[in-house]
């Protein structure tokens, strides 16, 4: 059975006959040990997805759907249930490590807090499975004591202790919302390379959040990439990469830079061969408000058809468990 | 040419249209309530300025202690004088005391502070350790000594009270400038050639107004006290200009005589400080979501 | 555009510039903090040239001392071989028409208070104050809409507007005094990559069709590499490496500027980093 499995997840906001759909029916399943990349742009509902399994919805929005973790509907459960399940058996690392640590509690209460809670541990106790923890992400005690505070420690450091502080109890589930953001490019390779890790380790299911593609393709095995609040395509990674369908992932793959050839200008000569422009989509994001009855990227779209605008695309599946929501799709999975 | 006064001000309170402020204002109950009791304070104020339903300075001894009446809302006192009319001209008096004195403290408090903050350095360090030197004196306290030495009356007890208003603003713009101070479009102005004191004037200034604004009114109720404090002590407004902290004082002697001579004063004091708290809690409350908003 | 001089149009040398850190003690001396620690380097008219690193390397206080925003401890940044630190108040104001800055953060780098034509036209105000009303209108509006936004938009304030749209007004606002060189620190950074695509073809087409020459600073290496003619690469103040961009890139010679490059996720699963592929799960359910 998956670990985790979403059914036509769809969360609110606003007046019950006016809502705006923040997530418009989100499929997605998850397997353990297994690592799935949440592609997309802001706006797009990826962290809010995240907020909607661990039940940490803003007051206003409702969630509705199944979210099925080990066969447990998280939707229905009530608040006190997960509490209980958070930390301990789904965890969250957020972007920003600063904002997610108490800048005036010792980091290693903070990584001990959740197993006194969960697991009822007393503080010696505690504290000796939370120096283990932090030593198994790289901040072993004879250099970090537990009596450091957050703002003693670099921002790599800082998301070291909240990846502690997320596996201490042994959760099965991680879901990291963009964990390497904040972070410069090297240490975010030392982070991700810690998480792949640990998920292996535990064999652990990982939910990993990102707006850059290069991230997923090298640390995810299937992705699901989302817009306007809906995944539009997903697969195992190398597949969706070898064989993009979707008209948004071709567009975001052409405007990232590296993907592009580069500057134009040969070595050391003044040569004037125009630099290469940037493939774009046109246009931007639309706001919540606008769900439009058909394809929500009908508007940006370079290969919209007339039946675009009114009719929803459902995900149709092409080689391989992978798939696309789109209506123009050929078996093959070129856009016709 | 630089911007006029007037888009400055409207910059500062108006940037998103005047639909979003009225929804906010009138979801505020603090604001609304406050702002009632805010403005029909000052109204009365405005309106003993030209007219009180009987003249204050006349004492007609046969109407003294006369209780609730239709001839008289809230009945006389002990010289036969109507107290409607009496608070009316109270209310005058403290209206008049906490503009001047907060405007005193405004006036200087802020200049001072957004040098403080525009210059950093040494005179930072001295117009705060002065500042500070200032907050060590408690503010009522030391309202009573100077006007105790320097003689009693409306006058000085302004200034007295003017000059602790002067730390606090100066406190708090110097603060709140600092902060705005680091953001990156002050960065930007200095690219575009401009000096400190342009950049406090079109950008610090607007962008703290806010802050100013909520701290005025609180200001405003803490003037009003202490203005009834001094007349209470008869160190503030000398009779025979009416004033609710001489009231007061007065109705002592005759508590048991006569107790509306106390509470009718003690009432219009504490509900026009009320008053003036709420609204400025409610303008907080307003404001300050736009001021996250805009990020 | 001024026939090019045989100089460059940015010269920075040995610039030093530091920090004075909190006291640790009531006596002895302040510690002190080098951000910046004897940089060089020139940029010829027209170029662009970048500046790449990570955080805490100095890049942004360079671009500070540059625009002179900040006063160096020893060294000279020298536009068309004027020392700007050598100069007085007034004439470095009056310089800075040529030389304008693009800040990082779209949502701080614009007063919320003023609308988009006073955020625009702001430096015209000191730098070209012989405009009249009118002009100044105009011109707001014809920089408005060559860097993609609308005339009409003047009246407006910034929170109505989008990330990638206020990146726009704030380039707006760099080149409205048609500055000869414009000092970009992390100008596309916040922003969303299909937004970010947008923002920097348009900083393509505004410095071949005006000839600017640009000052990149940024942390992203696919961004550099793909907008840079030369580049530089910067770590804990210094500057390790420096050349043609492609050469850096294809050939890197320094360790550090190696393991920087190695550090970059690409966009390809042949290479992906992932210890062991995890059994064939389907994403479809």
């Amino acid at each position: 059975m998956a670990l985790l499995s979403i059914e036509n997840l769809c969360v609110e906001t606003g007046d019950p006959e006016a809502a705006y759909r923040l997530l418009d029916g989100v499929n997605l399943s998850l397997s353990r040990g297994e690592c799935l990349g949440l592609v997309g742009e802001s706006g797009c509902g990826k962290s809010m997805t995240a907020l909607a399994i661990m039940g940490l919805l803003p007051r206003g929005m409702r969630a509705r759907g199944r979210i099925l973790l080990d066969g447990e509907d998280l939707i229905t459960a009530g608040e006190e249930r997960l509490c209980a399940l958070r930390g301990r058996k789904v965890a969250m690392v957020f972007q920003e490590p600063m904002t997610a640590l108490n800048p005036v509690v010792p980091i290693g209460r903070q990584v001990a807090e959740g197993l006194r809670l969960h697991l009822g541990l007393t503080r010696h106790e505690a504290e000796q499975r939370a120096a283990h923890s932090l030593g198994r992400v790289g901040l072993s005690t004879d250099r970090f004591p537990l009596s450091l505070f957050p703002h003693q420690l670099s921002g790599g450091q800082r998301q070291r202790v909240v990846i502690a502080m997320a596996l201490t109890c042994g959760p099965e589930l991680l879901v990291a919302d963009e964990p390497t953001t904040a972070l410069d490019v090297t240490v975010q390779a030392q982070i991700l390379d810690l998480i792949d890790e640990i998920v292996e380790e535990y064999g652990m299911g990982l939910i990993l959040i990102t707006h850059d593609l290069g991230i997923v393709a090298q640390s995810t095995d299937s992705m699901a990439v989302m817009y306007a609040g809906r995944v539009v395509e997903e697969g195992p990674t190398a597949e969706v990469f070898a064989q993009m369908a979707h008209p948004y992932t071709r567009g975001l793959f052409a405007a990232m830079p590296s993907h592009a050839t580069g500057s134009g200008a040969a070595t050391g000569s003044r040569t004037e061969t125009p630099r290469q422009r940037l493939v774009t989509i046109p246009g931007r994001v639309a706001d919540a408000s606008f769900r439009p009855e058909g394809c929500p990227f009908v508007s940006r779209c370079g290969f919209a058809t007339d039946h675009c605008s009114s009719e929803k695309p459902l995900m149709r599946a092409l080689a391989q468990g992978h798939g696309a929501a789109c209506l123009n799709l050929s078996p093959e999975g070129d856009v016709r | 040419m630089p911007p006029s006064i007037r888009a400055c001000v409207m910059a500062a309170v108006m940037s998103d249209g005047l639909a979003e402020l009225r929804r906010s204002a009138l979801g505020s109950r603090s604001f609304m309530i406050g702002g009632v009791l805010t403005l029909s304070f000052i109204a009365i104020a405005l309106a003993a300025l030209i007219w009180t339903p009987y003249p204050v300075d006349e004492i007609v001894v046969p109407r003294r202690f006369q209780g609730i009446s239709a001839a008289h809302w809230l009945g006389t006192d002990q010289f036969g004088r109507d107290l409607v009319s009496l608070l009316m001209a109270g209310a005058v008096n403290s209206v008049v005391v906490a503009i001047v004195a907060v405007g005193l403290g405004l006036g200087i408090g802020v200049p001072l502070g957004a040098l403080a903050a525009a210059r950093q350095g040494w005179l930072d360090e001295v117009l705060m350790r002065a500042n500070d030197f200032a907050f060590a004196f408690p503010a009522l306290l030391s309202a009573v000594m100077i006007t105790a030495l320097a003689g009693p009356g409306a006058v000085n007890s302004i200034i007295a009270i003017g000059i602790f208003n002067i730390p606090v603003f100066a406190r708090l713009t110097r603060g709140a400038a600092l902060v705005i101070w680091k953001r990156e479009f002050i960065l930007a102005a200095r690219v575009a050639g401009k000096g400190p004191l342009r950049i406090s004037i079109e950008h610090v200034l607007p962008n703290i107004a806010s802050l100013l604004i909520v701290q005025i009114t609180i200001q405003f109720a803490l003037a009003i006290l202490a203005e009834a404090g001094l007349s209470y002590l008869g160190l503030g407004t000398q009779p025979p200009q009416p004033s609710w902290g001489k009231m007061l004082n007065e109705a002592q002697t005759l508590m048991f005589l006569a107790p509306q001579l106390a509470i009718f004063p003690g009432a219009a004091i504490a509900l026009s400080v009320l008053g003036l708290n709420l609204f400025g809690d409610g303008l907080r409350d307003i404001l300050d979501p736009r001021l996250r908003r805009e990020r | 555009m001024t026939v090019a001089s045989g100089q460059p149009l940015l010269q920075v040398e040995d610039l030093v510039r530091e920090y004075r850190l909190p006291q640790r003690g009531l006596f002895g001396p302040t510690p002190v903090f080098r951000a910046v620690n004897g940089v060089s380097f020139s940029v010829e008219r027209g170029r662009s040239f970048g500046i790449v690193g990570e955080s805490g390397c100095g890049k942004s206080t360079l671009a500070r001392t540059v625009m002179g925003l900040e006063a160096p401890l020893s060294g000279r940044v020298l536009l068309e071989g004027q020392d700007i630190f050598g100069l007085a108040p007034g004439e470095l104001r009056r310089l800075r028409r040529r030389f304008q800055m693009v800040f990082q953060d779209p949502y701080g780098s614009l007063d919320p208070r003023f609308t988009v034509e006073r955020v625009v036209a702001e430096p015209l105000e000191v730098l070209l104050p012989g405009l009249s009303r009118r002009e100044r209108l105009e011109r707001v509006g014809e920089t408005l809409e060559s860097v993609g936004l609308k005339a009409s938009d003047t009246g407006r304030y910034p929170h109505e507007f989008s990330g990638g749209q206020r990146q726009r007004i704030a380039i707006a606002r760099a080149l409205i005094t048609e500055p000869d060189l414009i000092v970009a620190d992390e100008p596309v950074s916040a922003l969303d990559v299909s937004v970010q695509a947008q923002v920097l073809n348009l900083i393509m087409d505004l410095q071949e069709r005006r000839g600017l020459t640009f000052l990149f600073i940024s942390h992203d290496l696919s961004v550099v590499r793909h907008i840079t003619d030369e580049v530089a690469v910067m770590y804990a103040g210094e500057i390790v490496e420096t050349g043609p961009t492609r050469e850096v890139f294809v050939n890197p010679q320094h360790d550090y500027t190696k393991s920087l490059i190695d550090a970059v996720p690409y966009p390809d699963p042949r290479r992906s980093r992932r210890l062991k592929p995890a059994g064939r799960t389907g994403g479809v359910g």
